[in-house]
C-alpha cells in the first residue's frame, strides 16, 4: 500500500468514523436542569416525529414563522418521521427536559401506544398546549348514490362490510375515526387503507371506493371542482369555511371526533419553562399575523392548555385503548 | 393569447426573472446532492414563500421543481452518485462514458435531453391537461398493480450480464422493501423489535449507499494503482449531427413516456426513467454498448424524468391531487402562501395559471444555459486528485442520507447498503435491480392489496381490460425478450470459451 492509498484509506475511515461518532452524540450529554433566569438563551428544539411537509409539520412551520417574537428566541423543527412515530419519541427518551426540548403531541402518539409495544409510555411526556384540533368528513365522489351521511350508514347496515370506506393509512387517524363512526353508528364498513390523504382522494375522485374518511385541507380543491362531496363532518358545529357541510349530530347520528395536534415536554422539565413555552404558543394563536397564516394553510386552531389538556389527553389514551382493544387492532391487545 | 403575453411580460420583469433564476440554480444544486431531492428544495423555500407576492412564490417553486429533476443527473454522471431517484438509470451509461473521458459530452447529451423532455411535457400540461386528468383517473388498484408488475420486469434490463444475478438481486430488494410497518394492518415486519427498523428501509439512503458508497469503496481498491479518471476532453462535448438525429429518435418517444407516467398519480420519475431506458435498450441495434457509456442510454432517462415534471401538475392543476411527494410538498408551499391548486385556479386567477405556465417553459431554457455552461466547467471537479475528491463525496453523502429526516439513522442505512452495493458490484449483481425491488415492492404490495380488499378476494379483477392487459402484455413481451437476450449472452460466452478452448 503506497503511502498515498494509505492517507485515502485513513480519510476514508475518518470521515466514517466522525459520521458514527457524531450519531452517537446524538444521544449523549445529559445534565441537571437548572432553571436559568434569562430562560430562553437559545433556540428551542421541536420533534417532530412525522415528515417535514406532513399535516402536523406545516403547523409547527407556520407557528415557526411568528413565535420568535412571543417566545425570545426561535424554534427549530427537527423531523424523525418514520415507524409509526415510535423512532422519534424513542429518541425523545434520551432527551433531558432542560427546557430547550419539546415534541409534538398528537392523537397518533396516544393510539400507537395501544397498537404495539413502545419503549416510551404516555408518562414520559407532560403535555403542554393544543394547537389544533382537525376535523375529519366524509367524502363522496360527486355523482355518489349517497346523499346524506344517514343514505351511506343506510347502505352499509344493508350491505355489511361491502361499502367501501377509504382511508389515509392503516391504523392511522383517519381509519380509526373511521372505525370508531362505524362503532357508533352500528354498521360496517370495508376499510381501504392508502398511502397518505392524497392518494386517499384520488381513489374517491377516480370512484375506485365509495367514500373517504380525510380531513381538512384533504378534499378541498376537489369540492370546489366539484369532483366530490362532503356527506359531513365529524365536529361538534360546522366549520366557518365550510359553512354548507353539515355535521354528523345535525343528521341524527351523535358522533363527534377529531385529531387534535400539540406539544408535550419531556417529563421533568420546570413548571416556569413549560409555562413560557405555553404562553408564547397562546399569544401567537392570538396573533394577527398568524392567524393569516393559519388561515391559507387551513389550519383550525384550537386552544387547550394546561390542566384542562392534560386531562384531555388523558381521557382520549382511555378512549383509544378501549377501541383498539375491542376491534382486535394492532398487535399489542 | 394577450393574457399569455401579460404573463410574459410578467416573468421576464428582472425581479421575477432573477427569482425564477434563483428557483432553478437552486433547484440544480439542491438535485445534483445526493439525498437531497425536490421536495426538499421547496420545503427549503418555505420561509421566503411568506415574504414574497403569491406568483412569485409559484414562479420560485415551479423553477425549483424543474431545476432538482435535472440536477440529479450532474452528481450521477460525474461521481456516480444518483442525486434523486430519478436520476439511479442515468448513472447507468453516463458514469461510464465520464469514466471514458467525456464527462462533458454525456453532461451534454443529459442537458439536452432534459430540455427537451421539460418542453415536451409541458407543452402536454398546456394543450391536454384536462383530458390527460381524466384519462390518469381510470388507474384503480388492479390498473397500478399491473404497472408495477410490468415494471418489475425492467429488472431484466439492467441485468446486463446476468439475468439469474440481476432476479437475485431485485428479489433482495423485494424483501429490502418489506421491512417495516406492512401497509395493510399497520403490523410490523421483520422489525427484530428495534424500534428503528419499523421505519423500515427508506429509500434514498439505500440509494446513496448502494450506488455512491459502494462505488467509492470499488474506487478505493484502484487508488494509487492507477489514473482513476481519464483525462477530461473538454472540446467537442456537443453530440455531433448524426449523433442529434438518433438522440431525437429516442428522446421524443421517451419524453412522451415520461409525460404520461408523470400524470399517473403516484408513479414518477425513478419508475419513467427505468423504463424509458429499458426502452432505448430494446430497441437499439447495439443493446450490448448499454452500460458502456450509449450516449443514447442517458438521453432517455432524462428526457423521461424531466417528462414527468409537467405530466406530474397536470393531476395537481386540474384536480388539485399530487401525484408524488414533491407535489404532494408543493401543494403544501402553496396553499401557505394562499394558492389552492385545483380546477378553480384556471378559472378564479388565470393570470396565475399562465404565469406558472411561461415560467415553466422558461425554466427549462434555464436548464439548457446552466447545463451548456456546466458541460466544460463541471467535468474539471474530475481532476480533483482522488484523496479531496472522494472523503468530500462521502461526507455529501452523509449529509444527504442524513438530511433528509436529519436522522443519524439513515446515515447508518447508507453506510450498510454501501457495503452491501460494494459485494454485489464486485460479484456482477446490478445495484439498479435491488433499487427498482426496493421502490416498486411497497407500491406493487399496496396495490395489491387495495385490490383484494375492494373487490372483497376476487382476484381476477386483476385482469379486468382494458388497462391491465396492456401492461401484462407488455409483461409477457418484455419477459420474452430479457429470455432471448439471456440466450444471446450465453451463446457469445459459449464462442469466446470455444475459442479460447480450442
Amino acid at each position: 500500500m503506497s503511502r498515498f492509498q494509505k492517507g485515502l484509506t485513513g480519510c476514508l475511515i475518518g470521515a466514517a468514523l466522525a459520521v458514527l461518532l457524531s450519531a452517537g452524540a446524538f444521544a449523549g450529554g445529559e445534565a441537571e436542569p437548572e432553571i436559568e433566569p434569562d430562560y430562553p438563551t437559545r433556540s428551542i428544539e421541536i420533534m417532530v416525529p412525522w415528515g417535514a411537509g406532513g399535516a402536523t409539520d406545516i403547523v409547527f412551520r407556520t407557528f415557526a414563522s411568528v413565535i420568535p417574537e412571543y417566545l425570545g428566541t426561535s424554534i427549530l423543527i427537527d423531523n424523525q418521521p418514520g415507524g409509526a412515530a415510535v423512532p422519534g419519541y424513542t429518541e425523545a427518551l434520551g432527551r433531558e427536559g432542560d427546557g430547550y426540548y419539546f415534541v409534538a403531541w398528537a392523537t397518533p402518539s396516544l393510539t400507537v401506544q395501544h397498537m404495539r409495544e413502545t419503549p416510551f409510555s404516555v408518562d414520559d411526556f407532560v403535555p403542554v398546549i393544543n394547537l389544533q384540533t382537525a376535523p375529519i368528513w366524509i367524502l363522496v365522489p360527486a355523482d355518489s348514490p349517497y346523499e346524506t351521511l344517514v343514505d351511506l350508514v343506510e347502505a352499509a347496515e344493508a350491505d355489511p362490510g361491502r361499502i367501501d370506506l377509504g382511508n389515509a393509512g392503516a391504523g392511522g387517524g383517519t381509519h380509526l375515526i373511521a372505525l370508531a363512526f362505524e362503532e357508533e353508528a352500528g354498521v360496517e364498513f370495508n376499510h381501504v387503507p392508502h398511502d397518505g390523504g392524497g392518494p386517499a382522494v384520488i381513489a374517491a375522485v377516480g370512484e375506485h371506493v365509495d367514500a373517504i374518511s380525510v380531513g381538512p385541507p384533504e378534499g378541498v380543491a376537489q369540492m370546489e371542482g366539484d369532483e366530490l362531496r362532503a356527506l359531513a363532518v365529524f365536529a361538534e358545529e360546522r366549520i366557518d369555511d365550510f359553512p354548507d357541510i353539515p355535521t354528523a349530530v345535525e343528521q341524527g347520528i351523535d358522533f363527534t371526533l377529531g385529531q387534535w395536534r400539540g406539544i408535550a415536554a419531556p417529563a421533568g422539565t420546570p413548571q416556569e419553562y413549560i409555562d413560557h413555552v405555553h404562553d408564547a404558543f397562546k399569544a401567537t394563536m392570538e396573533d394577527e399575523t398568524f392567524q393569516t397564516l393559519a388561515d391559507n394553510a387551513g389550519i383550525i386552531t384550537d386552544y387547550i392548555g394546561g390542566e384542562e389538556f392534560i386531562e384531555h389527553v388523558e381521557a382520549d389514551y382511555e378512549f383509544w385503548g378501549n377501541l383498539i382493544r375491542e376491534r382486535g387492532l394492532g398487535e399489542r391487545y | 393569447m394577450a393574457a399569455f403575453l401579460q404573463a410574459l411580460v410578467f416573468v421576464v420583469t428582472p425581479y421575477n426573472f432573477l427569482l425564477l433564476f434563483i428557483g432553478v440554480a437552486g433547484g440544480v444544486l439542491v438535485g445534483s446532492l445526493p439525498g437531497l431531492t425536490g421536495s426538499v428544495g421547496v420545503i427549503l423555500l418555505l420561509p421566503f414563500l411568506f415574504y414574497v407576492e403569491q406568483a412569485n412564490a409559484l414562479i420560485m417553486v415551479s423553477g425549483m421543481f424543474c431545476g432538482a429533476i435535472y440536477g440529479g443527473a450532474i452528481s450521477a454522471i460525474l461521481v456516480a452518485t444518483p442525486g434523486t431517484p430519478s436520476a439511479a438509470a442515468t448513472m447507468l451509461d453516463g458514469y461510464p462514458l465520464a469514466q471514458k473521458g467525456e464527462a462533458g459530452k454525456a453532461l451534454g447529451v443529459a442537458t439536452i435531453a432534459s430540455t427537451c423532455g421539460g418542453i415536451i411535457s409541458v407543452s402536454a400540461l398546456i394543450l391536454v391537461a384536462p383530458q390527460l386528468a381524466r384519462f390518469a383517473l381510470r388507474f384503480g388498484p388492479p390498473e397500478y398493480f399491473a404497472l408495477m408488475v410490468f415494471a418489475l420486469t425492467i429488472i431484466a434490463s439492467v441485468s446486463a450480464a446476468s439475468l439469474v444475478k440481476g432476479l437475485l438481486a431485485g428479489f433482495f430488494g423485494l424483501l429490502v422493501g418489506t421491512v417495516g410497518l406492512d401497509p395493510l394492518m399497520g403490523y410490523s415486519r421483520f422489525t427484530f423489535g428495534i424500534p428503528r427498523l419499523l421505519t423500515g428501509f427508506p429509500m434514498l439512503p439505500v440509494l446513496i449507499g448502494v450506488f455512491a458508497i459502494s462505488q467509492l469503496l470499488v474506487q478505493l481498491e484502484k487508488v494509487g494503482s492507477k489514473a482513476i479518471v481519464p483525462p477530461q476532453k473538454l472540446t467537442n462535448v456537443l453530440p455531433s449531427r448524426s449523433e442529434l438525429k438518433s438522440l431525437i429518435r429516442v428522446i421524443v418517444p421517451t419524453s412522451v413516456l415520461g409525460t404520461m407516467l408523470g400524470i399517473i398519480p403516484g408513479t414518477g420519475g425513478a419508475i419513467a426513467s427505468f423504463w424509458a431506458y429499458s426502452e432505448a435498450k430494446r430497441f437499439s441495434k447495439e443493446p450490448e454498448t448499454f452500460g458502456t457509456g450509449n450516449i443514447l442510454g442517458i438521453a432517455a432517462p432524462e428526457a423521461a424524468n424531466n417528462g414527468t415534471t409537467g405530466g406530474a401538475l397536470v393531476p395537481l392543476l386540474t384536480l388539485g391531487i399530487p401525484g408524488d411527494v414533491v407535489t404532494a410538498v408543493i401543494l403544501g408551499a402553496l396553499m401557505v402562501v394562499g394558492i389552492r391548486p385545483g380546477p378553480m385556479l384556471f378559472r378564479d386567477q388565470p393570470e396565475m395559471i399562465n404565469a406558472l405556465f411561461v415560467s415553466l417553459i422558461f425554466a427549462q431554457f434555464l436548464i439548457l444555459a446552466i447545463g451548456l455552461l456546466s458541460v466544460r466547467v463541471l467535468p474539471k471537479v474530475l481532476k480533483t486528485p482522488p484523496y479531496i475528491l472522494f472523503p468530500i463525496i462521502l461526507a455529501l453523502c452523509f449529509i444527504g442520507a442524513f438530511s433528509l429526516n436529519n436522522s443519524p439513522y439513515d446515515m447508518l442505512i447508507a453506510l450498510v447498503f454501501g457495503v452491501i452495493g460494494y459485494f454485489l458490484n464486485k460479484h456482477g449483481f446490478p445495484p439498479a435491480a435491488l433499487i427498482l425491488g426496493v421502490i416498486l415492492g411497497p407500491l406493487a404490495e399496496g396495490h395489491l392489496n387495495r385490490t383484494l380488499i375492494t373487490t372483497h378476494g376476487d382476484w381476477t379483477v386483476l385482469f379486468r381490460p382494458p388497462i391491465t392487459t396492456v401492461f401484462y402484455i407488455l409483461a409477457a413481451l418484455s419477459i420474452i425478450y430479457a429470455l432471448k437476450g439471456a440466450a444471446a449472452v450465453k451463446k457469445r460466452a459459449g464462442l469466446v470459451n470455444n475459442n479460447s478452448g480450442g
